[in-house]
């Protein structure tokens, strides 16, 4: 089996003429996506017997949710290639989806909040659910803060890679905090395992604005690690070539 | 199949009786999607402005 393609994430350079044409894409297919969603979920999905319309928040606030977990995940994933492999790109992917992540983290808790108002009488509980999402919170902050306090950049992401890897744990924290301890958060409406809690016409928009938000964190995460290419490579005859011909 | 559940346009932008928490939430969201595109493109044209600047420096050191 050829290792090529995998190799070939070595190479800043590789990445960086390709990443602005998976950008566009991403970033139109997102739009049309989280437009179709959002308007169907806000518009067209039947009002929910018990929460009136407040439900409609769940077009958004689900997929967020989902995604600030996943981005912690993958930041996981490219802490580990970046200790085994010592790629580059790794690093830069997890410097750029730690400022992604917390604003997917602070979006969910954001409207996780405003739709408890309506729905359980309070904005903020420190039950496990919301807790262990505000540590998650705490935890991209860290990541970005303790970056931001070591200069040399290879020493920051070794030293980022293991706050990664120990902060993992928190993520099943996350997922079963609503089976463990008795909290207000209703426990998980779609499941890979299982038919959904709700009918086709509530789920159908949900999991259009899931892909569509999958695909705008990608579109986002392409563009940081962009920018932070050209940055970090400013002394490579590549960039300078690059910049030059601009 | 798919069906308007509002009476009118009016009515979907009330969104009776929770439209001041639903559209909050959704325009942050909005915000903070084009906040993150628009600081992304920003740190981009900073970083290649950079290269720029170090470019001509080396030009008049070498002349």
């Amino acid at each position: 089996m050829s290792w090529r393609w995998f190799h070939q994430w070595g190479s800043p350079r590789w990445f960086y003429e390709r990443a602005g044409r998976w950008q566009l894409v991403c970033g139109w297919l997102a739009l049309i996506l989280l437009m179709v969603g959002s308007l169907w979920g806000l518009g067209f999905a039947p009002v929910d017997y018990q929460q009136g319309n407040s439900y409609r928040i769940i077009y958004l606030h689900v997929p967020v949710a989902f995604l600030a977990q996943a981005m912690y995940a993958a930041m996981a994933v490219c802490a580990v290639v970046l200790f085994v492999w010592k790629m580059k790109l790794a690093d830069v992917a997890m410097q750029a989806i730690a400022v992604t992540g917390l604003a997917f983290t602070v979006l969910s808790l954001v409207s996780g909040a405003v739709w408890g108002k309506p729905t359980w009488g309070t904005y903020w509980v420190w039950d496990a659910r919301l807790t262990s999402m505000l540590i998650l919170g705490f935890l991209y902050l860290g990541l970005i803060g303790l970056r931001a306090a070591i200069q040399d950049p290879d020493q920051a992401g070794k030293a980022c890679g293991i706050l990664v890897l120990v902060g993992v744990v928190n993520l099943p924290i996350i997922k079963y905090s609503v089976e463990w301890w008795n909290t207000l958060h209703q426990p998980a409406s779609l499941k890979l395992t299982e038919k959904p809690t709700m009918p086709a016409s509530m789920w159908m928009p949900l999991l259009v604005n899931i892909l569509g938000y999958y695909i705008a964190a990608a579109y986002l995460v392409l563009g940081s690690m962009r920018a932070i290419v050209i940055g970090r490579e400013r002394r490579a005859s590549w960039v300078k070539e690059l910049v030059g011909r601009a | 199949m798919l069906e308007f559940q509002f009476e009118s346009l009016m009515a979907f932008l009330a969104m009776a009786p929770h439209g001041a928490y639903v559209w909050p939430v959704y325009i942050l969201g909005l915000l903070i999607l084009g906040g993150l595109t628009w600081v992304n493109l920003r740190q981009h044209r900073q970083a290649i402005r950079l290269v720029k600047r170090q470019l001509e420096r080396e030009e008049t050191h070498e002349s």
